[in-house]
């Protein structure tokens, strides 16, 4: 008797496709039912900066060290939204596709995946479309340093956000509440504590080792020290990063292991 | 042929385990359509899930050398707020079929004209399962997994996918679920009967008829 075993590359197509697929799905509904759906995607980091750069250029009246106001703000809040909707999309997303899993070829893993290949790929149009806004208005004088390393932060930031979605994701089918205490307690003061708006150079010297635990920002100093010809970090240490990152995706991988099943109430 | 080596499946419910499959091991000859029966509640869609790989087993394996269809029933696969098209585009991508000749075949196939391009979670149950039904049939499976679907649905439509489906009787076969007698005695040729999570299989639907026929009468007596 002879059985169809799975090959690798058959399963691989298998999963390309779904992830393409859910990429497209997710797209549309990006917003949920929001009329302006993916353009929000543009939308909200643009009002964030203005209201942002305002705030900064009249009111607190400052300048930050060797880099244009508005650039150091796209700098910083673009990469921690693309943290933010990768955990956020990833706690909800098994709920929202929960009907797709009928098909065999769609596996949970997937819906994590292709949400964060779609946000990264989103920020990967959305950066550059805001830096060139900045330039064309000529608002500010663009430079932009080193792409590759901005490039490289944002990976790091995102598999960082998928091991915490996943995470997450495995736990909130057994504690729904879950979901609201991370984006309260979690999100929100992570959005302060993260270096959107301030350098580390900036806070008091007693606190920089403990605001430097956090990979997130030490991510944003690194996008900012490629980004800047002008600025360099010196609090970004990578044996750290790559350790937090794939501690933070090994424990993730292992809630969704453990905890997988729940989901499967269909 | 599909064959079920060992397979148990149990759900924690409030006082207990319930156990739907209790050790099944059975094998599913390629060449004939099967009719799984059994009471409410027995565990027949369970099962289907599990054949179509839906839902994993708590033990034991399942091989397959023919392609299976997902179980096509009245809700499965198609998010709410997914259009019908929406929909046929998505399974026809997670298959990689062409999407244009799959949208055509399902969108005069399904009959279900502007539906077609609004939301899901408008449809009557009828309207999901024709759906369902018509994306399958572009997508031409080996085997089919039918749970209930057939039941749905007015009777010109049921008589245009029971033709379809003697059609393809040469290439493609069926494994179907139904607690309707008369759904299993017109499609199928060969019967199972699930209860108290053991499978029987009969190699003609009259044996399995009768047993089943049996497991109703007991179920009354209680």
């Amino acid at each position: 008797m002879e059985f169809v075993k799975p090959n690798l590359s058959d399963a691989l197509l298998a999963i390309c496709r779904v992830n393409f697929a859910l990429m497209l799905r997710e797209t549309k509904t990006r917003y949920g039912r929001l009329q302006i759906g993916y353009i929000w995607a543009f939308l909200e980091p643009i009002l964030v900066i203005s209201v942002l750069s305002v705030v900064f250029k009249y009111i607190r009246m400052r300048e930050m060290p060797g880099m244009p106001l508005a650039q150091f703000l796209i700098s910083g809040f673009i990469p921690f939204m693309l943290f933010r909707d990768i955990v956020t999309q990833s706690m909800t997303g098994v709920r929202r596709n929960l009907q797709l899993l009928y098909f065999p070829q769609v596996q949970i893993m997937d819906f994590f995946t292709a949400r964060t290949l779609l946000e990264f790929s989103t920020t990967l149009v959305v950066f550059p479309t805001l830096v060139f806004l900045v330039a064309f208005t000529g608002y500010e004088n663009v430079i932009v340093h080193d792409i590759l390393g901005i490039f490289l932060g944002l990976i790091m930031i995102s598999i960082f956000g998928f091991g915490i979605g996943i995470g997450l994701g495995a736990l909130v089918p057994l504690f729904p509440s879950l979901q609201i205490m991370v984006q309260s307690v979690y999100l929100r003061p992570l959005f302060f504590l993260s270096g959107v708006f301030f350098t580390i150079d900036m806070i008091p010297e007693a606190v920089r080792p403990y605001a430097s635990l956090n990979p997130i920002l030490q991510i944003i100093e690194y996008i900012r020290s490629s980004y800047f010809v002008t600025y360099e970090s010196t609090y970004v240490d990578f044996k750290y990063l790559f350790f937090t990152i794939l501690g933070t995706l090994l424990v993730g991988l292992l809630l969704q292991r453990a905890f997988r099943r729940y989901a499967y109430r269909i | 042929m599909i064959e079920l080596r060992h397979i148990s499946k149990s759900y924690r419910v409030q006082h207990g385990i319930n156990v739907v499959l209790d050790d099944v091991s059975v094998l599913f000859p390629s060449n004939r359509n099967i009719g799984i029966l059994g009471l409410n509640g027995a565990g027949k869609s369970t099962l289907l899930r599990i054949i179509g790989n839906v839902e994993p087993p708590d033990s034991g394996e399942i091989y397959k050398d023919v392609i299976v269809s997902w179980p096509i029933g009245f809700t499965g696969g198609i998010q709410p707020e997914m259009t019908g098209r929406e929909g046929t585009r998505f399974i026809s991508r997670i298959y990689g079929a062409d999407i244009y000749d799959t949208e055509n075949f399902v969108e005069e196939f399904s009959e279900l004209g502007r539906y077609f391009d609004m939301e899901v979670k408008t449809y009557s149950s009828g309207m999901r399962s024709r759906l369902g039904f018509s994306i399958s049939m572009a997508l031409d499976f080996e085997c089919y997994l039918v749970d209930e679907a057939t039941s749905v649905g007015d009777r010109r439509f049921r008589e245009k996918y029971r033709s379809a489906f003697m059609e393809r009787k040469e290439k493609s076969t069926l494994i179907m679920v139904s607690h309707q007698a008369s759904t299993i005695i017109d499609f199928c040729d060969m019967a199972a009967v699930l209860k108290d999570g053991k499978l029987v299989l009969f190699d003609s639907v009259e044996e399995g008829m009768e047993v089943y026929g049996e497991n109703i009468s007991a179920e009354k007596r209680h």
